[in-house]
């Protein structure tokens, strides 16, 4: 077991099936796809595997500071800057990195049951993009997380830009300049810190310090919020640099989730991305983001994120609210889901920057949770306007005479959508409830609001879509066909499932949910007993 | 007052084996006129491959002259660095050659160009550039310019019957001629100043001086005035779009890269290493002027519809990028950074070049941005090749562009110079605007009955050209270790002696 | 009176700005070469200028050398301008630079 880089492999499997593809001629349509769904397929199997194996009592038994990955791969990659080649899991990537293998897995079934343009193109890229999120949730180093953080845009531009409807240039460009642009400035971010963190490495017989990129490296060295410093800008005295870099790191993950106001690119790629590309599109990228506030933002930056924390909230509060009333303002059903996607993240970020076990614990629930009902909402609109060449509300009415199948399944994804007790998203939902009020009561009630406005537009929009009289020129379409069913049955099975069994996420990640809680309200170089006191 | 003599008791073979590389190819030179006297004009790709072989000879001795110049050297009087830090630009330099000479034949054989004399003046400006790279005297930087720029002249205006070519080389011809100028002044004040056109010797007399000599501070600004027109940095860039898109695009593809490395090259090694006791004079400006080529160079290219014009504002940005590295003199992190981007810049920009080169059809230049629209649909590869290219000049991992600009801020952070990173990532933001609309347009279908360019078939050299392109940026992107490792040794040794890299 | 450095680089410093206005001002291609020429002799005064009044410690050999090199290499600048200034008026009938213009955006 120990002699295989399981980890590795997650990353070589796709890739390795996407050069693979380059050997099929580009006719050959159906042994493309089927080589796809075989590669999706390996990496979800191993990632199976891998949970499987994960050790759910390793994280409980280091103390201190520690944050402990499992399945280590390390290797030594640019000697000169201190940046190697260092894999890890841990009960929150372990998660997300199952998410990724579905969403893949489903986005290659989907497309492979259905007449693409250009395959060979589509599935090298599906493929490349498996393998760069994969590498964002397997890394333990910044330099390398960084490299996969942004090598992700790369095939999702070629995606979005080739595929989708007539606005997709400008959807792709204002997603990547967006994105881009926040990343850029986590880089800075980055150097500054890790520049910081040698410094303090310095002594007598290294007089420069040892620069590494090592996220491990990075938690426990004091240097990061040393510089008490505030740093002045055209003479007045500002933040200090650790709050800087703490923010141009929520810049870049706020952008990826988005928070509002930085979410302006979401609905505009989601209307024009067709679902077969939403299936993974918004199923795992905007996780990615909550995932970077949990992984970097609360290990490397414990006093900045104590300062900020009343800033993250209210944004996610904002989020919520303001982009639930958003969703009940539209009339494309595409765009409804895209604000209730922004609205349900919000709830993500609050758990997270409740900054306690309760909150992580929900916002990691709540993020396979997403992902799951994202992707099922998004396979529905796609097979309604398939059907009925529409995604207008207003004209859409009575679907349930003519797609009975459809009315159920869509009727369970309405309900975990809102967060029905049973469900799966109730779980998650409450459990970050809980966490944020012991946090900050008043945000709290603030974001049960957004669960009431999820009510109203989740029931208001089935409603209108299902019941109500047919309108005459729907009266002709058919009820889903057996493989469309079968696509989404598994995920409301699992809405289901998680609802009433949600132990098994919270077993995996409990060592490690533990840890993260305690690195993101210790400083380092202190006891963690002693430093529970919040902030600078 | 005689000239030192102590210096002549050097045996001159030792002297002679350190200018090999440029020997090889200046022998080479003289053979490629003899050769094309006696060579049928449908035989002329035979110029090229004896090109070719002189380059690979070339290269050899350069590779052998990076283990040779472990210990640094001056040979010839102190006025040629034997060092690895000329070696380093030289392999780059040749690279690019070796890349363009294999891209020419059938380029020039479509529009009609194929003369002999091509290739010799690509490997004459070679030569130049080679002298400039290693240059460690005033008079041979001075006649490494002139050499590289007098056959990139000729090489500008090569298509002799279209006027945009005349236009580009006159164009480029007067304004060089000035740029040569205000160079030279600034090497006869700095020679005033200090008595010495040697930059060891140079170094020397300014160690006791607190540099605040007007004169020699004259000369300084006038010298990277000139250096800043060789290397296209705005405010002095005005002559680089005409230029490149004049020039015939094989010309263009060579222009753009090795010219901007070699002049790189030495005004690193003038100004960190030669001045570096008088950094706070000067970096200041230079930091100006890396900041302005940054916004001008991507704010213009925002509105180009011409291939090459935009590559050419492009170019001017990367130029302020590469400035960053000098700018945070004297640390040496920033000569690190600005050599492994130059290697990447190679690379990148020469693939970039090289798509345009090897669509060109039988007609006009292929130019316009409407030139490649569809461009995927017909030729997947050379289109995903260009796309690539593209994400690396705009600094996307994992290509060779993301590490050059990780490695320029990293440079400037470290001197705590954050103020120019920002500035950096300012400008790459913008910068993706154009570089992704250019891909999206590649990527669009034409519509029906739509006629697209008429691009050529990609012979097998052009492909293999941009194959070895992307797998350099490949390469630099992923496997940095290789370049990284290098440049940092040719930092350690160059000459003038420098500061250590921690 | 005696002529010393200042003299001989007053001179230079006015032959350089010289043709510099000249490469400013001047429209005729011919004239604009000449300006890059004055220039060049610009620097050639104060090259040897400096070389033979210049601060003790100077090696007047390099000056001297300097200007050789600068002298022989404007003359191949010019030789190639002269070619390039012909193909053109063979051409478009002139050597005014502002009428060759196709360059532009």
């Amino acid at each position: 077991m120990h002699s295989i880089p399981w980890l590795t492999l997650v990353l070589v499997v796709p890739l390795g099936t996407a050069l693979l593809l380059q050997l099929l001629p580009r006719t050959a349509a159906g042994a493309i796809k089927a080589t796809t769904v075989a590669g999706t397929l390996a990496v979800a199997g191993i990632v199976a595997g891998l949970l499987i194996a994960f050790n759910q009592s390793a994280a409980s038994s280091t103390p201190g500071r520690g944050l402990t990955l499992q399945f280590q791969e390390r290797h030594s990659w640019i000697p000169g800057i201190g940046a190697s080649y260092h894999l890890g899991l841990d009960g929150l990537s372990g998660w997300l990195l199952a998410l990724d293998a579905a969403v893949f897995l489903i986005g290659a079934v989907v497309v492979s049951r259905r007449a693409t343009e250009r395959p060979k193109f589509y599935c090298t890229l599906l493929l490349l993009t498996e393998a760069a999120t994969a590498g964002v949730l397997l890394s333990a180093d910044l330099l390398l997380f960084y490299l996969f953080w942004e090598a992700m845009l790369v095939p999702l531009y070629f995606i979005l830009g080739s595929y989708g409807d007539a606005n997709r240039g400008r959807a792709t460009i204002k997603f990547i300049i967006y994105t881009a642009a926040g990343s850029l400035l986590m880089l800075v971010a980055i150097i500054y810190i890790t520049f910081q963190a040698q410094q303090a490495t310095a002594s007598a017989a290294n007089p420069s310090g040892t620069l590494s990129f090592d996220l491990q490296t990075l938690i426990n060295s004091p240097a990061v919020s040393a510089a008490q410093d505030r740093v002045s800008v055209l003479g007045f005295a500002t933040l200090t640099p650790a709050q800087w870099a703490f923010l141009a790191f929520a810049a870049a993950f706020a952008i990826k989730v988005p928070l509002v106001p930085f979410h302006t690119w979401l609905p505009d790629s989601y209307t024009s991305a067709p679902p077969q590309v939403l299936t993974f599109f918004a199923g795992i990228v905007s996780k990615l983001g909550a995932y970077g506030f949990i992984r970097y933002g609360l290990t490397l930056f414990p006093g900045p994120v104590h300062h900020f924390q009343w800033l993250l909230m209210s944004l996610a509060v904002v989020s919520i609210v303001y982009s639930a009333l958003l969703a009940l303002s539209q009339a494309d059903i595409k765009r409804i889901v895209a604000y209730a996607s922004i609205s349900h993240l919000g709830f993500i970020v609050l758990g997270i920057f409740a900054l306690n076990e309760n909150g992580i614990n929900g916002a990691i629930i709540q993020m396979i949770n997403h992902g799951i009902i994202i992707v099922a909402l998004f396979l529905v609109v796609g097979y309604i306007e398939e059907r009925t060449g529409t995604r207008d509300r207003h004209e859409l009415s009575g679907l349930e005479a003519r797609m009975p199948w459809l009315y159920a399944l869509f009727l369970v994804i309405t309900l975990a959508g809102l967060g029905m007790p049973g469900m799966n998203s109730f779980v998650g939902e409450f459990t970050i409830l809980v966490g944020a009020f012991q946090a900050n009561p008043v945000f709290t009630v603030l974001a049960g609001l957004g669960t009431v406005l999820a009510c109203w537009y989740m029931l208001r929009l089935h409603q209108g879509l299902m019941h109500d009289p047919i309108q005459g020129r729907l009266e002709r379409i058919g009820d889903l066909r057996v493989g469309e069913g079968l696509t989404l049955a598994p995920l409301v099975a699992l809405m289901v499932l998680i609802g009433v069994f949600p132990r098994p996420i919270g077993d995996v990640a409990r060592g490690n949910v533990h840890q993260y809680a305690t690195i993101a309200t210790s400083e380092p170089g202190a006891s963690p007993a002693t430093a529970s006191a919040p902030g600078p | 007052m005689l000239l030192a003599t102590q210096n002549l008791q050097f045996p001159p073979t030792r002297d002679l084996i350190g200018l090999l590389p440029e020997l090889i190819l200046s022998g080479a030179f003289v053979i490629l006129l003899m050769l094309d006297l006696v060579t049928p004009p449908s035989r002329r790709s035979l110029l090229a491959a004896v090109s070719l072989v002189a380059l690979a000879a070339a290269m050899g001795a350069v590779v052998w002259g990076w283990f040779d110049a472990d210990h640094a050297r001056t040979i010839y009087a102190g006025s040629f660095a034997y060092d690895r830090f000329g070696r380093f630009v030289d392999g780059i330099v040749i690279a690019s050659a070796a890349l363009t000479v294999a891209i020419s034949p059938d380029y020039l054989n479509r529009r009609g160009l194929h003369f002999g004399e091509y290739y010799a003046l690509i490997l004459a400006a070679t030569v130049g550039m080679m002298l400039l790279a290693g240059a460690a005297s005033l008079i041979v930087i001075f006649l490494g310019i002139e050499l590289l720029s007098i056959s990139l002249y000729i090489l500008s205006g090569f298509a002799h019957t279209e006027t945009r070519s005349q236009e580009a080389a006159l164009k480029y011809l007067l304004l060089g001629g000035f740029a040569s100028g205000i160079l030279l002044y600034g090497m006869a004040l700095i020679y005033g100043a200090t008595g010495h056109t040697q930059l060891t010797l140079i170094k020397q007399s300014l160690a006791g001086s607190s540099g605040t000599d007007p004169l020699f501070l004259v000369g300084v600004g006038l010298l990277f005035v000139g250096f800043a027109f060789k290397v296209s940095a705005a405010p002095f860039h005005w002559w680089t779009p005409d230029v490149y898109q004049g020039a015939p695009t094989s010309v263009t593809t060579f222009m753009s890269v090795a010219t901007k490395v070699a002049a790189f090259a030495s005004l690193i090694r003038v100004f960190t290493y030669t001045f570096a006791d008088s950094t706070d004079k000067w970096t200041g400006i230079v930091a100006f002027v890396a900041i302005i080529s940054m916004v001008v160079g991507n704010v213009a290219a925002l509105t180009q519809t011409s291939l090459k014009r935009m590559l050419a504002y492009s170019g001017i940005a990367q130029a302020g990028y590469i400035l960053i590295g000098v700018a945070v003199s004297p640390d040496p992190l920033g000569t690190v950074g600005s050599l492994y981007y130059l290697a990447a810049y190679a690379a990148t920009n020469l693939g970039a070049f090289a798509v345009i080169t090897v669509l060109a059809g039988r007609g006009e230049d292929l130019d316009s941005y409407d030139g490649i629209r569809g461009l995927a649909y017909r030729r997947p590869y050379t289109a995903a090749a260009m796309a690539f290219f593209l994400f690396s000049l705009g600094g996307f991992p994992p290509t060779a562009g993301f590490f050059a600009k990780f490695l320029v801020f990293s440079a400037a952070i470290h001197a705590h110079a954050v103020y120019l990173a920002l500035w950096g990532i300012g400008t790459s933001v913008i910068s993706i605007f154009y570089y992704l609309r250019v891909g999206l347009l590649m990527y669009t279908r034409p519509k029906e009955g739509e006629e697209t360019y008429p691009w050529a078939r990609t012979s097998l050299a052009g492909g293999g050209v941009l194959a070895a392109s992307a797998a350099g940026t490949l390469v630099l992107g992923i496997l940095v270790f290789l370049i990284y490792t290098a440049a940092v040794s040719a930092q350690h040794g160059v000459l003038p002696v420098p500061q250590q890299l921690a | 009176m005696t002529i010393g450095i200042t003299h001989l680089l007053v001179v230079s410093a006015a032959l350089f700005c010289v043709g510099v206005f000249g490469l400013l001002s001047r429209r005729n291609a011919i004239a604009l070469l000449m300006s890059v020429e004055l220039m060049f002799n610009g620097v050639n005064v104060a090259l040897v200028g400096f070389a033979r009044f210049g601060y003790s410690n100077l090696r007047p050999l390099s000056g001297m050398a300097f200007a050789l090199f600068v002298i022989t290499i404007a003359a191949a600048e010019v030789a190639v301008a002269v070619a390039l200034l012909l193909v053109a008026y063979r051409r478009h009938q002139t050597v005014q630079a502002d009428e060759l213009d196709e360059l532009r955006g």
